[in-house]
């Protein structure tokens, strides 16, 4: 790596600490509090921009990079169920969640769960599990970051990635602090310039589109097809769809973050900000699978699939780009470790510890148990990722995979099926976490064509119903519950116009003055 | 007057006629018509919490609501509540106490903080309780449905089969 990619990088961390200090110091704390009282005076695209820079993981700039120049265009599966998926859900599937987890009052999804299904074991398994499999899903960070660092600054890989790691710890516990709102916004517009920088420079590399493809098809015209290498998933439909669910509803299964905010005036922000996250995400998400297709081409003799986006950088962008693209990315990579060991924390203080430990906690001592909790995950994954580095690929499949398939049936049921009850959900939690396992662990896919996620899904759907429907005279659903889901619902003859424009926030009220109209709510 | 109680109102930047506007503007007819005036009750927080930077703490002052029907805290911009005396029948009565309320606002105030700061940290959050205080919403009938509309933001929402 040139001395200019090392000094540009530097100069990206130097420019974004002085936009930090410059915050901060010209008494912008009036904007730190309109962003966290919902982005009142940050504006929608900066709102927009500043989420998507903590949502692209480590897997966008390492993972979908191997999956296309291992695989092909088969890998455009993966990202058409990631830009659909985010759609879907949230216009139809999610709008319900959200709605009747405001009107329970959950803050978070763990939570949401055993308010749904009252059932402590409910709260019990799904935060354990959610633990388990947030913390492997940092490993794939610490690798991204670990493998990122090394190539960068040319150390050894167990120093870099220790490194990477102590950075991540301190960014986790202090670094979030840095005038968040300008310094994502500026790291996420130099992220998307960066990655379509890439993808334009590997074009006019190649002489365009149509003859890149032409090139490969030279090398392996199965690369062309939506089927994989060599063909390898033709007419494997399981398989296909287990591809096109991971990233789609899969992220269902994820545990959810719920914020509210009430506005003094007309909230334009919000509702811009969703329209300039869909346009990011569509010219985002395909360029790090093109890249790692184009990358057939322009490194044929890559050895690791999974630095296929910071060689082609590497290769094609002046020095001074690579670095301040090398830079954003890292910055993305520990952004999103960060949110990840935060939530874990989360849900370890709160779901586990308080709520099953010691209800009485303080939230200093909620604090350590979640300080805690984060370090453990963090040296646990570092000997992990520096002893036996699984594939950030098998990391993120394996990760969503066991989620999707624990959580998703439970999820989708809460506010869909009125039959569905506790011992149902615990069921379908348990058996679509261990049949999505099983069939990773013991590699089920190839022999079965069958994704993991496809059979986890099918199973956890299966053993929810059957179980709901066993054990509905034993275990019925509450009727405040029942009464909840009615008012989530869309209800009565409600004009598509009126249903289009509702805001979906004034659920919990709406259903009150619902109640005080029917005469179920008491007025003064 | 024992059929009014004098409440604190947020003060409200849409009048019934802006309403109507509104359900006429999204049903696309002039189909609509005022049923009556409702007062949701919140419990109104203001605290000031801490967040340290690589550059010193910041003070970071902070509004919260927490609904007095269903407990649910929102964060809030500046709240403006004058004293308004209004039909005791259109009041929604608070299901939840100030104690509850507080413990509502302290942990959705870490939460929130939590998340949009991106750290593990405690916050020193000290919610001051600022009384209780209502919003308006508008009822309105649009065919056979009733509609809410927020007398503040113009945002609507459905009403359920049974207020229908």
């Amino acid at each position: 790596m040139s001395a200019t990619v090392i000094a540009f990088l530097v100069l990206y961390y130097v420019v974004v600490l002085g936009i930090g200090f410059w915050a901060l110091r010209q008494g912008s704390g009036d904007d730190l509090e309109g962003y966290l009282l919902g982005g009142r005076k940050v504006g929608p695209l900066a709102t927009a921009l500043t989420l998507q820079s903590t949502s692209m993981s480590g897997y966008m700039f390492l993972g979908a990079g191997a999956l296309g120049f291992s695989q092909g265009y088969w890998a455009l599966w993966y990202a058409l169920g990631d830009i659909g998926g985010g759609v879907l859900n949230l216009s139809i599937i999610g709008r319900r969640m959200r709605k009747l987890s405001q009107m329970m009052g959950a803050l978070t999804s763990i939570e949401y769960l055993e308010k749904r299904y009252p059932l402590p074991a409910v709260r019990l398994f799904a935060g354990t599990l959610t633990v388990f499999l947030l913390g492997f899903y940092v490993l794939a960070q610490f690798i991204a970051g670990g493998k990122g660092m090394a190539l960068v600054t040319g150390i050894p890989y167990p120093a870099a990635l220790a490194i990477a790691v102590a950075v991540i710890l301190i960014y986790t516990f202090m670094g979030g602090y840095l005038a968040v709102v300008y310094t994502d916004f500026f790291q996420s517009l130099i992220m998307l310039v960066g990655v379509m920088w890439i993808v334009i420079a590997a074009l006019a590399e190649l002489g365009g589109l149509t003859a890149a493809n032409q090139a490969i098809g030279e090398i392996d015209p199965t690369l062309l097809s939506l089927w994989g290498r060599g063909l390898g998933f033709q007419g494997q439909w399981g398989i296909v769809a287990g591809a096109l669910l991971i990233f789609s509803v899969g992220y269902m299964g994820w545990p959810h973050v719920v914020t509210r905010h009430m506005a003094m005036s007309s909230p334009v922000t919000a509702r811009r900000a969703g329209g300039w996250a869909t346009l990011w995400n569509l010219f985002f998400v395909p360029a790090p699978y093109l890249v790692g297709i184009l990358a057939v081409l322009i490194l044929p003799s890559l050895d690791d699939p999974e630095m296929a986006i910071f060689q082609v950088a590497n290769r094609l962008l002046p020095a001074a780009v690579t670095g301040l693209v090398m830079a954003a990315i890292m910055a993305a990579i520990m952004s999103t470790a960060d949110s990840l060991l935060l939530q874990t924390g989360s849900i370890g203080a709160r779901d586990l510890y308080e709520r099953f430990i010691r209800p009485d906690a303080t939230e200093t001592q909620m604090v350590w148990v979640s300080r805690g909790l984060v370090l453990s995950i963090a040296f646990g994954g570092y000997f992990i990722a520096l002893v036996e580095p699984p594939s950030i690929f098998t990391i993120i499949i394996f990760t969503t995979s066991v989620l999707g398939s624990a959580f998703l049936p439970a999820y989708v049921c809460a506010v869909w099926w009125r039959k569905a009850n506790a011992p149902g959900a615990l069921a379908s939690m348990v058996v679509g976490a261990l049949v999505s396992f099983t069939w990773q662990y013991a590699d089920l896919a190839e022999s079965t064509s069958m994704a993991p996620m496809l059979m986890g899904v099918l199973s956890s759907s299966a053993t929810i119903v059957v179980v709901s429907l066993l054990t509905q005279s034993s275990a019925p659903v509450p009727s405040y519950i029942l009464d909840a889901m009615q008012e989530a619902d869309a209800l009565g003859p409600i004009p598509q116009r009126l249903l289009a424009a509702t805001d979906f926030s004034l659920t919990p009220e709406a259903a009150e003055v619902g109640r005080m109209l029917s005469g179920e709510a008491d007025h003064e | 007057m024992s059929d009014c109680k004098s409440i604190a109102l947020i003060r409200e930047s849409l009048s019934s006629v802006d309403a109507l506007r509104i359900v006429n503007a999204v049903a696309g007819a002039e189909v609509a018509r005022i049923e009556r005036r409702i007062y949701y009750p919140y419990f109104h927080f203001s605290a000031v919490c801490s967040a340290r930077t690589l550059f010193g703490t910041k003070p970071i002052s902070a509004s919260c609501l927490v609904d007095g029907c269903n407990e649910a805290g929102a964060t809030a911009d500046p709240v403006v509540a004058e004293q308004s005396e209004v039909a005791r029948d259109a009041i929604l009565r608070s299901k939840i106490d100030a104690r509850t309320a507080m413990n509502v606002a302290r942990r959705f105030l870490i939460h929130t903080l939590g998340r949009r700061l991106r750290t593990i940290g405690n916050f020193n959050v000290n919610p001051e309780a600022q009384g209780l205080v209502h919003k308006a919403f508008w009822l309105i009938r649009c065919e056979d449905t009733v509609v809410m509309v927020d007398s503040l933001t113009g945002c609507l929402h459905t009403l359920g089969k049974r207020a229908a």
